[in-house]
């Protein structure tokens, strides 16, 4: 089980407690379809994402963006039992969607950005650790129970 | 690889930085080192504490590899030549594919927590073409 300190605990609620997270959510996934343009390949039907500017304005993007980015929220309040939380995701991922685990690593650093984008000097060096930290734990979790 | 518009964005983003390259270098380190411990490893000989001299001549000296880097974007391999000898002779820091995407990630989120919405997804995905390309060429010689 992953131990969190008192300190890390109050980073991650006082910036939670800030981000929008529709907007974020949005961010991070265009962002993440951007940067790593391979990973279209989980969105065929998701309609135009052939330039930065059409991804960014793509409403399913936004939608499936505020999706993911809500169930980290759920990670946030559940950060004793992440394994639990995320168990029935997890194997959706492997099962039905088959995603490659590597691309929660890289949407992770992605929010990460995002959230630096956001935040500005607000987004400290520690204040990185512990996201660091939690976005590892997060795609820890959604890739246990992979087979 | 790195496209004309890239290699444009990352000039202009570097050009923003207005002299504050040595702090950046610096401060990115140093959130390498928090974010990422096993990092240290490679500077037993370093004052690592928070303001070092060392961690701030470090950082300049990494920066103005990048700078000379985003200087000759045409021909990387030669610009980053040396460097590319003694990361993968002396060094051997573990092949840069691993270790150089935290400084990646750590220099990336510096430069967002300074140009806030500047730091585009456009700029944020040439900035990292451009990591993973001077990662590939410090690894050129490691076997």
């Amino acid at each position: 089980m992953v131990h969190w300190t008192a300190e890390e605990k109050q980073l991650i609620a006082s910036i939670w407690g800030k981000v929008s997270v529709e907007e974020c959510g949005a961010e991070a996934l265009a962002r993440l379809l951007i940067v790593y343009p391979w990973t279209q390949r989980f969105f065929d039907n998701f309609g135009n994402l052939s330039s930065p500017t059409a991804i960014l304005g793509n409403p399913m993007v936004r939608a499936h963006g505020k999706k993911v980015l809500t169930s980290f929220g759920e990670a946030i309040k559940n950060l004793d039992n992440l394994k639990g939380t995320y168990s029935k995701l997890s194997e959706l991922h492997c099962e039905k969607l088959h995603v490659d685990p590597e691309n929660f690593r890289l949407l992770g650093d992605i929010l990460v950005i995002v959230l630096a984008a956001h935040f500005g000097k607000d987004f400290s060096p520690a204040c990185q650790a512990t996201w660091q930290k939690l976005v590892g734990v997060v795609a820890h979790a959604l890739a246990h129970k992979y087979h | 690889v790195l496209t004309a518009e890239d290699k444009k964005l990352i000039q202009q983003t570097w050009g923003k930085l207005g002299g504050a390259e040595e702090e950046i270098g610096a401060e990115a380190l140093w959130r390498m080192f928090h974010s990422y411990p096993p990092t240290k490893t490679y500077f037993p000989h370093f004052d690592l504490s928070q303001g070092s001299d060392q961690i701030h001549g470090h950082g300049k000296k990494v920066v103005a590899a990048l700078g000379n880097a985003i200087k000759n974007l045409d021909n990387l391999s030669q610009a980053l030549s040396e460097l590319s000898n003694l990361h993968a002779y002396n060094l051997r820091v573990d092949p840069p594919r691993f270790s150089l995407q935290f400084l990646s990630q750590c220099l990336q989120v510096t430069l967002a927590t300074r140009l806030g919405k500047e730091y585009s997804p456009e700029v944020h995905s040439a900035v990292d073409k451009f990591m993973s390309a001077v990662a590939a060429v410090l690894a050129e010689k490691y076997r």
